[in-house]
């Protein structure tokens, strides 16, 4: 194992890093500024820092259904339900103590199920599309979360800890293995109806750097904040600019050879101005086939559902070109109950929103596997909990963080695998209970990362995503 | 003398003395035996007892394991310790050298002495973990300045001890920048801001003696030095204006603090009354309002405002606030991890679990507080007095004019009755035709057939919403205007039930002569009755009654009800009902309108609305009366100063109990805090962490400080100086400063003074081969580093030179966002923010889930959690956000205009106007007239936006 390249991040040895660059960057003075570039690249692009052993992935796909998804009602069937509907949840411990509000009794899913593929897979009638996938999908139904309220537990999935401040998931994958591509971000946000719960933590760096942090494309006027000029620059004057820009900094640079950083920010300038030319056309979808669009439904009657359609696609066209990690986000904060937190009515909540993504995340399973892109995209379909098989009110279902269901596809993962139960009632996870630290262990695993040796020094501590826990779970992969 | 060879001696000693003397086994053992136990073992076999083994005392070393005895006192070769430390079994991967298994060979066979204390696994630093012999815990010395080659080069006791240890590597200190790089840096530096080309030029040419003095002293007395400061301090401290977890509701009033931190900056309040005023300020002094908002350190992490029902997470929740208040103190003031020794011993440091708990003891009743007032007793007082002197005007005014109100709605009941009876003239036996109208919200009348009754019954059937209401039940007879209802008449108000739990619904409200809801009777059920018996039988022919004279109530107002008459308590006769007024779901809200005053006399007419005038004039005098101030920060109450160690720090596993005491660590200075309120307790410990003999308070400050003029700190992990920390560069200068540091008051301004007029400071940034192959680092200081500005800087400049920067001090922050208040709050980004944020970045909102897109590009950290040491990027994001921002095209645009005014339309002039305000120079021929080109064909704007994007701009060396 001493062969692994050390990934700490602490500060005096990033520092003694820079330097040794600068070092270089001295010697290489006699060789051009071709060799000088390559230099940078390294930096910028590359970086030193690789897997630290055989990735089963080399991206990610998280699609996000903010404030919970009802496993009970979707892919976690459990006819005794049925059989014991009206009656009261009987479990260990305080029932107080695992729900968020006083538990009605057990309530049947209102949704048909019936059994997809050649695995024999339970499915509801939520998700007919997603359903013809199940033979590419490997089910966790043992899923246990920590945090009970949905910013605390979206943080905890984003970020591995409930509270604000701690590096996302996809920073940590960014910091681990660097960029992809020279022209888009390394880590891209998508969201469909505004922030979701926990708002921008789901994709800060945290104390990592601030290049780790996640860039929202938005889906109107730039893909990226500040991507071009306000209109009273034309074109020609932002050429102007980037090229007075580089003699500019490159004079300064020659008065001041060995420094890295001013090179270093010559070259970001480099890459601005190719992101600038670059992202506008990876988020223009009409270079698409009309056959495409239609697979996705981008042109569906109702504008949100095909919103939803358009960033599927674009995630396709992203990760196609580069990015490393993206998450898109089916709903929005919790202040307008405009997500799957199906508190008062189930029904009308979950048939809305399963319609809205079911489609879109259908055509891009059977996208990203035509175009060969499956076998080394991650792809994770989850909430930050699933939902009690216990009625809230008349018609809702309430927070369980004791047990719920997420699948994921491709990146090396088991097609056709359910790993670990809940119990009769769909309420606790019993069999292979799958913690979010074991998430976060087994997803890092697939891109060749050990959740214990990708640490950052902050505060006293090597930290890492996974805190002091996390278990990869080995039988998730083929 | 050589250690090996002295342990050989003493092994070989005892190896030959056949019996020692108690005094010499214990002297034998504390200096060769503890050590190695302590060192080697006790990392898996002390505490922890990996494999049932402990080898910390006598009973349990003898004890032995889980598979049994390891020592036989006497007998080594039968002893499994011995086998396993000679064959390299234990301990696992680093056998002891030979000389360390002699001696426990030698102590086993002189019978395996223990001493009666138990061995303490912090006494001794590890290869795994510090003990109490770190160096950072041991007492500050002044060290003796060292001596240097050439003295020459070293004017300052600082310059001293750095330029010693560049001459043990053959290197020395860069020479002198010239001026104008000095009060570049300096003045970014003390102020995050940049000179005036004039100033710059000023003190180029300032031939006193002292220029350089003078121009420290001025920097550091400008009120923009606290600004620059006090930033630093919030980084550290986490401080951040929204509350976090689900909501991040914002806290509106918690910028005093901000302002605090300013001020003490700025005034050069000494460091440890600083200390003393963050942690326990309300102790010290209750009513000055400045000390109520310094408690503000401790309300600056996240608060957890979601309600939750589960008990569990209350306790969970609570916990994670008493953590946050003891690793703030911890890691701002101690550079320790405290955090860390929450479900266990400290990994790294010598900080038991005990010790942990016995610091959140500290502050067990200390809780956040979203509205502490500033005002002072006497304050508060007159604000109440006025305030209660307000409102009871108000009422007594409410009251005169009810009684005529009361008057108008009476004539008017007498009226529809007239009119009914009117038309059901002829038969006195059948009650009135259906005339009347529509059941109202403030006052209903029921006419009647003249009846002799003693017992009145009103039976609600139905009422609009909840259960149903009534003011008052008035019952008149043919003659009287009198109430004969009325207690104070002899009537005796009964009712079928009465809503529990509020004071101002009673049964004896239905006759008691006083209106409004605030006097009424409500059912416990959705139907119901109220009663009044007379005092003695009466001839009666009508009831009136209402759900709220005043007409601020609309619910629950009965609209199907009967009333029904008897004479002796037992037989009802129904006399009136519900069915004669039209059939409403919703009851008439009945307005004080035109129609009601015309039945008014003129003078009541008048005396009315005089009422009215001057009941809006007193509730208008309470609207405008100033609310005093308040500032989130801290409440706290007396409680326990002791709580239950948790084990594996889980709210369900409550263990041993511990007082509020100091850090074990420190052997030096121990103290108990448990004694008194919540403040006193504060306040023992911010006095303990302030001692002038605590090693940490006064290393980690000079550090700080030293960190943030150098680019890194002596020690380069300023908020850690544990095991995982790193070591110093120069632990003498460190010591040399802390020392001075408490020797000279505390003092944060003098000792920036020596560190701005030191010739380490004053070097040039220049890069030197041969320096950098010995220290790529620059750990020894051979140059001084160069550094981006940082994210605010690169703001606050941008405004600086576009003549735009609102120099106002203090005051409530800036919101670079809307925001929008709700369960969950949120948080929407305005592109460009309008002139009232053309402040300095430290006067903007500091939100946990908003980050303002310039800003935080720049690595502006996450207000979260505390940044003691900020990461620097370069990315493309930097590039498009400085390039296309609108806030930066915007300034862009604004110092054109600025050069304008001044330049004219002198191409040149607007050129080299550009460079001095931007560079602080003058532009080469060739530079200007490259820029002139690109001027006349793009704009000056467009020329000031990329000077805002160059390296030049954005680099200070």
């Amino acid at each position: 194992m001493s062969t692994e390249p050390n990934l700490s991040g602490r500060c005096p040895g990033y520092r003694r890093f820079v330097s040794r660059r600068q070092f270089l960057e001295t010697f290489a003075a006699g060789m051009g500024t071709l060799a000088l570039a390559d230099l940078l690249r390294g930096e910028h692009t590359g970086r030193t820092v690789g897997p630290h052993y055989r990735p089963t992935a080399k991206r990610v796909l998280l699609l996000f259904m903010s404030a919970g998804v009802s496993h009970v009602d979707s892919f976690d069937y459990k006819p005794a339900l049925e059989k014991h509907a009206g009656e009261s949840l009987q479990t260990e411990g305080d029932l107080r103590d695992v729900f968020f509000r006083t538990p009605g009794t057990l309530m049947p899913s209102p949704f048909k199920f019936r059994q997809y593929g050649q695995c024999g897979r339970w499915a509801s009638e939520l998700f007919p599309q997603m359903a013809q996938h199940v033979d590419k999908l490997t089910f966790v139904h043992s899923m246990v979360a920590k945090e009970n309220s949905h910013g605390p537990a979206m943080n905890h999935i984003s970020t591995g800890i409930g509270r604000n401040g701690f590096p996302s998931l996809g920073a940590w994958v960014t910091y681990g293995l660097g960029r992809e591509s020279e022209n888009l971000p390394a880590f891209v946000v998508l969201m469909d109806r505004g922030m979701p719960p926990a708002s921008t933590n789901n994709w800060g760096a945290g104390f990592l750097p601030a290049r780790e942090q996640g860039v929202v494309f938005r889906s109107e006027g730039d893909p990226i904040l500040d991507l071009a000029p306000p209109p009273i620059i034309a074109a020609d004057e932002q050429r102007a600019a980037f090229e007075m820009l580089t003699k500019m900094n490159e004079e300064h640079l020659a008065k001041h050879p060995q420094e890295g950083e001013l090179a270093a920010r010559i070259a970001a300038y480099e890459l601005a101005a190719r992101m600038q030319t670059s992202a506008p056309q990876v988020a223009d979808l009409s270079q698409e086939t009309a056959a495409t669009h239609q697979l996705y439904g981008t042109e569906r009657a109702d504008s949100r559902h095909a919103k939803f359609s358009r960033m599927c696609l674009l995630a396709r066209r992203l990760l196609e070109n580069g990015v490393r990690f993206v998450t898109v986000f089916s709903g929005g904060s919790n202040n307008v109950q405009d997500n799957w937190d199906a508190h008062n009515d189930l029904v009308a909540n979950h048939t809305q929103n399963a319609l809205s993504v079911d489609q879109p995340i259908g055509a891009l399973l059977t996208d990203l596997a035509q175009r060969g892109l499956l076998e080394d995209t991650l792809v994770i379909w989850t909430g930050e909990f699933g939902r009690t098989p216990t009625s809230e009110g008349t018609k809702g279902r309430d927070h369980n963080i004791s047990g719920f269901t997420l699948w994921m596809a491709g990146g090396g993962m088991k097609p056709g695998l359910a790993y670990g139960t809940t119990d009769e009632f769909g309420f606790k996870a019993v069999e292979n209970r799958l913690e979010i630290a074991d998430l976060h262990a087994t997803i890092l695993h697939a891109l060749g990362l050990n959740h214990e040796r990708l640490t950052y020094y902050y505060n006293g501590l090597e930290r890492r995503l996974t805190g002091v826990a996390g278990r990869v779970a080995g039988d998730l992969f083929s | 003398m050589n250690v090996r060879l002295s342990i050989a001696c003493v092994v070989l000693a005892a190896l030959h003395a056949p019996g020692l003397r108690a005094d010499e086994q214990e002297q034998y053992f504390s200096k060769n035996v503890a050590p190695i136990l302590i060192r080697r073992c006790l990392e898996c076999h002390g505490s922890d007892g990996k494999g049932g083994l402990d080898l910390r005392s006598s009973a349990r070393a003898l004890a032995g394991g889980e598979n049994g005895r390891v020592i036989e006192p006497g007998k080594p070769a039968e002893s499994r310790l011995i086998e396993y430390i000679t064959s390299g079994e234990m301990p696992p991967q680093k056998p002891l050298p030979r000389e360390e298994v002699a001696v426990l060979t030698a102590w086993v066979r002189q019978g395996a002495w223990f001493p009666e204390q138990r061995l303490d696994a912090f006494s001794l630093t590890s290869a795994h973990r510090a003990g109490y012999d770190w160096w950072s815990l041991q007492p500050v010395r002044s060290p003796r300045v060292p001596d240097v080659k050439r003295s020459d080069a070293a004017p300052t006791e600082i310059d001293r001890f750095l330029l010693a240890s560049l001459e043990s590597r053959q290197l020395t200190f860069n020479p002198s920048t010239d001026r104008a790089s000095y009060i570049r840096r300096l003045t970014y530096d003390l102020l995050g801001l940049a000179p005036s080309y004039e100033e710059l030029q000023r003190f180029v040419a300032d031939d006193r003696a002292d220029a350089y003095e003078q121009l420290v002293d001025r920097l550091l007395e400008s009120p923009q030095y606290g600004e620059r400061w006090g930033r630093h301090w919030l980084d550290v401290v986490r401080f951040a204006e929204s509350n976090g977890f689900e909501r991040d509701r914002i806290r509106r009033n918690f910028w005093p603090y901000r302002d605090y931190v300013i001020r003490a900056f700025n005034e050069d309040k000494p460091y440890d009354q600083f200390i003393l005023e963050q942690l326990a300020g309300d102790a010290i002094e209750p009513d000055r309002a400045e000390n109520r908002i310094a408690l503000g350190f401790l309300a600056a992490g996240p608060k957890n405002d979601v309600d939750t029902v589960s008990p569990l997470e209350q306790m969970q929740t609570r916990q994670d606030e008493l953590d946050e208040f003891v690793t703030a103190a911890g890691s701002t003031f101690l550079g320790l991890t405290l955090g860390c020794a929450r479900c266990h011993d400290h990994k790294f440091d010598p900080i038991p679990v005990g010790d942990y708990y016995a610091l959140t003891a500290v502050f067990s009743e200390c809780r956040h507080a979203d509205s502490v007032s500033l005002a002072s007793p006497e304050e508060r007082r007159r604000h109440d007095d006025l305030a209660s002197t307000l409102r009871v005007r108000g009422e007594a005014l409410r009251n005169r004019q009810r009684e005529i109100n009361d008057a108008g709605w009476l004539r008017r009941l007498a009226r529809t009755e007239a009119e009914a009876r009117a038309k059901a003239a002829g038969d006195p036996a059948k009650p009135p035709a259906l005339s009347l109208p529509a059941v109202g919200v403030r006052c209903n009348g029921d006419p009647f057939p003249a009846t002799r009754a003693r017992f009145v019954r009103f039976t609600i059937l139905r009422a609009n919403s909840g259960e149903p209401c009534l003011d008052e039940l008035e019952i008149f007879g043919p003659a009287g205007k009198q109430n004969l209802a009325l207690a104070s008449a002899g009537g005796k108000a009964t009712a079928s039930s009465l809503l529990p739990g509020f004071p101002i619904h009673q049964i004896a409200h239905l006759n008691d002569g006083e209106h409004g809801n605030s006097h009424s009777w409500i059912s416990n059920a959705a139907t119901g009755w109220a009663q009044i018996e007379l005092p003695e039988e009466k001839e009666i022919d009508r009831d009136v009654w209402g759900r709220d004279r005043d007409g601020r109530f609309s619910d629950r107002v009965p609209i199907d009800y009967r009333i029904e008459l008897s004479r002796d308590g037992k037989n009802w006769t129904g006399i009136s009902d519900s069915s004669q007024r039209p059939a409403v779901d919703a009851p008439d809200p009945q307005p004080v309108d035109a129609q009601l005053m015309e039945l008014l006399s003129a003078d009541e007419r008048q005396n009315y609305n005089e009422l009215e005038r001057q009941i809006q004039t007193a509730q208008k005098e309470l609207q405008q009366l100033p609310s005093l101030p308040t500032v989130y920060s801290i409440n706290d109450g007396a409680g326990l100063g002791s709580t239950p160690i948790l084990k594996r720090g889980d709210v369900r596993a409550p263990g041993e109990l511990v007082a509020a005491h100091a850090l074990s660590a420190i052997r030096g200075l121990q103290g108990e805090f448990s004694a008194g309120s919540g403040a006193e307790r504060r306040l023992k410990f911010a006095r303990w962490i302030a001692h002038p003999d605590n090693p940490l308070t006064s290393r980690v400050i000079v550090n700080r400080i030293w960190h943030y003029h150098f680019g890194q700190g002596i020690v380069d992990t300023p908020s850690d100086f544990g095991f995982k920390g790193s070591a110093p560069s120069h632990p003498e200068l460190l010591d040399f400063l802390a020392a001075d540091f408490v020797a000279h008051g505390w003092k944060i301004k003098r000792l920036q003074r020596q560190i701005v007029l030191s010739a380490a400071y004053h070097q040039s940034s220049d890069f030197r081969l041969e320096a950098a192959q010995q220290d790529a680092g620059n750990r020894l200081l051979w140059r001084y580093a160069p550094r981006r500005l940082e994210a605010e800087a690169i703001r606050d400049l941008m405004l600086q030179f576009s003549g735009k920067l609102d120099c106002t001090l203090g005051g409530p922050s800036f919101k670079l966002f809307v925001y929008r208040d709700g369960n969950v709050p949120d948080y929407q980004i305005v592109e460009l923010p309008g002139p009232e944020t053309w402040r300095r970045s430290v006067y903007g909102y500091n939100i946990r889930t908003f980050h303002s897109p310039l800003i935080s590009t720049f690595d502006c950290p996450d207000p979260s959690v505390s940044t003691p040491n900020r990461t620097q990027s370069t990315t493309p994001l930097q590039a498009l956000s400085l390039l296309n921002n609108p806030f930066v095209v915007q300034q862009a645009g604004f110092l054109a205009q600025r050069i304008q005014s001044t330049a004219g339309t002198d191409l040149p002039a607007q050129v080299a106007a550009a460079y001095r305000i931007v560079f602080l120079r003058n532009p080469s021929e060739a530079e200007q007239s490259r820029a002139a080109v690109f001027v006349a064909k793009h704009g000056l704007a467009g020329w000031c936006r990329v000077l805002f994007n160059s390296n030049e701009f954005l680099y200070v060396d």
